[in-house]
């Protein structure tokens, strides 16, 4: 029964550890929008201008 | 990218993985006592193979993100190779941490130097974990990108070797348990639990590299509009 | 007018997040003094690094002469001309001494001088054998400026000089003696792009540009310059310097002799050797040295990292200083000793694969440590990360040789 025991708390550490990065991602998400929707709201800027270190060469 | 479905997919994926989980607890046979040191540890492979599965997805999104920044310089490229390193390295790091709970408790040893595939998956992992730590030391912009997209585009020859390794160099990992080259065959419930769990994470890891692109497509914005703050 | 001495031709080139040049051509013929200026981050560094074929190119090429060194397909040629580069950063090695810099940078020249006279000039010459560590910041910039002047300086060819803010740091006098060796060497025919905010670099230009237009002026200077070299080919330069940096540094010997050292010192702790008759634990803790060895990376590279050297040496040659024989050097040393400590026999077998081992892992930790080098923080790139790859194949062999 032992070896159940520690397969039992092996899952909980994974799923535990799963849910953290999950969480940690869509919070992360959730603040770099709202910091976005509060500069852009600010200057005005279109949502289309994004990667400045790409769009200036590609598709051409 | 502003729907929810990255969103939807890790609530998914999550839940899914906790089903497989729960399954693979109660549900999924005992295998032979006699067949295996730790017969409990085994059911550590429904959560090994799934998250391996979901790493190797991870790992050639990074190839083909890092090969589109690499030679046509496109923005989804960099977008696919963040988002691929960074799943790739939380799947990575499952997969190793799973494996080595089980290589304790069924071969004596967390790791083995010898195993082929065991080392390409650990380089595999420490690979991503290389791309996604140094891309956060650097500054953004192409001096960056054109380097690490490079390490993403060698980092993958281990790929082909880590899916290969265990139908040549058969040492103590255990051979395949689906596709070409397959040992034998699985009890039908065990197969469904390994499917669904590979389902789980497939869902899981779309979700997160969804999540990551539109996090990096955002972080440029921001940067771009604090750019022109700063010019006034 | 024949080829320019530098053309450079629609480049378009990018750094960080932006595109710093976008369709910019410029010639500089001998007898130019092309001044760039502009406000700070306009891309006047960007110009001469970009020459140096320092930076990667978008769109454009870079001519030196005849001669296309660099292009944005990542074609690169080494000039056939030397040049003189003196970039932001002093690009020099603070245990070389001031005489050996300026000798290194005639030889790459294939070219020797007596510098007694220009060291004078600059107030340098009482210094001449000091290690540049010890001197003052404006000494130091001083060594860096008459390095990229001395191609120039010991050439009766006409020869491309580019330096990058060179008044940074330098006194009046000093910057009185740069702006006489410019108008000297601009008649004997050798052509300038500066970039610079100094009034009196901005004086001495024949044309000043500042990246969108340029204006001409006039100079009467009627002095020539007197080249002072003589014909010297040097050969294996790359690897002769390596081995110079080797010995006036001891990177080496404190970076992979101590390793070695350290790793024996653990092993004979942890194990009476006497008592394992294991094979392979003993070839593998006789193997195991040169790999620790051969992991601590190549030091040439580790020095090279100072005040960009490496950029300069990048600038001028295909191939960096190396200490090529450091490897079957540690690695015969370092096995042949492992061998009589844990084996109490000297096994020449085990001394070639050891070798073998130490140069591998050298190689490896070099190239993967010079792949990094264009990043803006290289050392905060966690290379080291992708050294376990190694692992494996030493396992592999550590096998074989227990074999054996």
């Amino acid at each position: 029964m032992d070896g159940m025991i520690y397969l039992s708390l092996a899952y909980i550490a994974m799923i535990a550890a799963i849910a953290i990065w999950t969480w940690t991602v869509v919070t992360r998400s959730r603040s770099i929008e709202a910091r976005l929707a509060a500069v852009e709201s600010t200057i005005g800027l279109s949502a289309d201008e994004g990667d400045d270190v790409a769009s200036q060469s590609v598709d051409e | 990218m502003r729907g929810r479905s990255p969103e939807v997919l890790l609530f998914t994926g999550f839940a899914g993985i906790a089903t497989t989980l729960f399954l693979a607890w109660n549900w999924a046979p005992s295998v032979s006592i006699n067949a295996f040191e730790s017969p409990a540890a085994q059911r550590i492979f429904y959560w090994h193979v799934p998250s391996a599965w979901a790493a190797l997805i991870a790992f050639t999104v990074l190839f083909v993100g890092s090969t589109m920044w690499f030679f046509k310089r496109n923005s989804l490229g960099w977008k696919l190779h963040v988002a691929g390193s960074e799943a790739g390295l939380a799947c990575g790091l499952m997969v190793v941490c799973s494996g080595c709970i089980w290589g304790s408790a069924e071969w004596g040893t967390p790791w083995d130097w010898s195993d082929v595939r065991l080392n390409s998956f650990g380089l595999l992992t420490l690979l991503a974990m290389f791309l996604v730590l140094g891309r956060k030391s650097q500054p953004d912009g192409v001096e960056t990108r054109d380097t690490f997209s490079t390490f993403g585009m060698y980092g993958f020859v281990l790929v082909p070797l880590t899916y290969i390794s265990t139908r040549i160099w058969q040492i103590r990992h255990p051979g395949p348990v689906g596709g070409p080259g397959a040992e034998g065959t699985i009890d039908g419930s065990m197969r469904f639990v390994v499917l669904f769990g590979a389902l789980a994470f497939t869902l899981l890891i779309a979700g997160h590299m969804m999540m990551s692109m539109r996090i990096t497509d955002m972080e440029q914005r921001l940067e771009q509009a604090q750019k022109k703050l700063d010019e006034g | 007018m024949g080829d320019a001495l530098l053309s450079l031709k629609g480049l378009e080139v990018r750094r960080g997040m932006g595109v710093v040049l976008d369709g910019f051509s410029l010639d500089v013929h001998s007898g130019d003094v092309v001044v760039l200026q502009g406000v700070n981050g306009s891309g006047k560094s960007t110009v001469l690094e970009s020459a140096a074929r320092l930076l990667p190119l978008e769109k454009g090429s870079v001519h030196h002469g005849s001669t296309m060194v660099v292009d944005f397909e990542g074609r690169r040629h080494m000039p056939s001309q030397p040049f003189g580069l003196t970039l932001q950063s002093n690009g020099m090695i603070g245990d070389e001494t001031v005489e050996d810099h300026l000798q290194t940078v005639c030889a790459l020249s294939d070219m020797t001088a007596d510098l007694t006279g220009i060291l004078s000039s600059y107030g340098l010459e009482h210094r001449r054998h000091d290690r540049i560590a010890h001197l003052s910041g404006g000494q130091k910039r001083k060594v860096a400026v008459l390095a990229g002047l001395l191609p120039a300086m010991i050439s009766s060819e006409p020869r491309l000089i580019m330096l990058d803010e060179p008044d940074t740091g330098l006194d009046d006098n000093a910057i009185a003696s740069l702006v006489s060796n410019i108008a000297q060497l601009r008649m004997a025919g050798h052509g300038f792009l500066i970039a610079s905010h100094h009034a009196t670099i901005l004086d001495c230009a024949t044309r000043l540009h500042d990246l969108d237009g340029e204006t001409g002026q006039t100079q009467d200077d009627d002095v020539v310059w007197e080249a002072i070299g003589t014909q010297s080919p040097a050969s294996f330069l790359s690897t002769r310097v390596g081995h110079r940096y080797m010995r006036h540094t001891r990177a080496g010997l404190a970076r992979n002799g101590l390793t070695g050292v350290i790793v024996v010192g653990v092993l004979l702790t942890l194990f009476n050797a006497t008592s394992v008759e294991d094979q392979l634990w003993l070839v593998g803790m006789v193997l195991a040295v040169p790999f620790a060895v051969g992991l601590s990376g190549d030091p040439v590279v580790y020095i090279l990292r100072e005040h960009r050297a490496i950029d300069w040496w990048r600038a001028h040659v295909n191939r960096l200083p190396s200490a090529d024989l450091i490897g079957p050097l540690y690695g015969v040393v370092s096995t042949g000793l492992c061998s009589l400590i844990f084996l109490n026999e000297l096994r020449w077998d085990l001394v070639f694969i050891g070798t073998a081992v130490l140069w591998a892992s050298l190689t490896f930790v070099r190239f993967i440590e010079l792949s990094t080098v264009r990043l803006a923080r290289p050392n905060a790139a966690f290379v080291r990360l992708l050294v376990p790859i190694l692992i494996l194949p030493w396992g592999l062999l550590v096998d074989y040789a227990a074999s054996l």
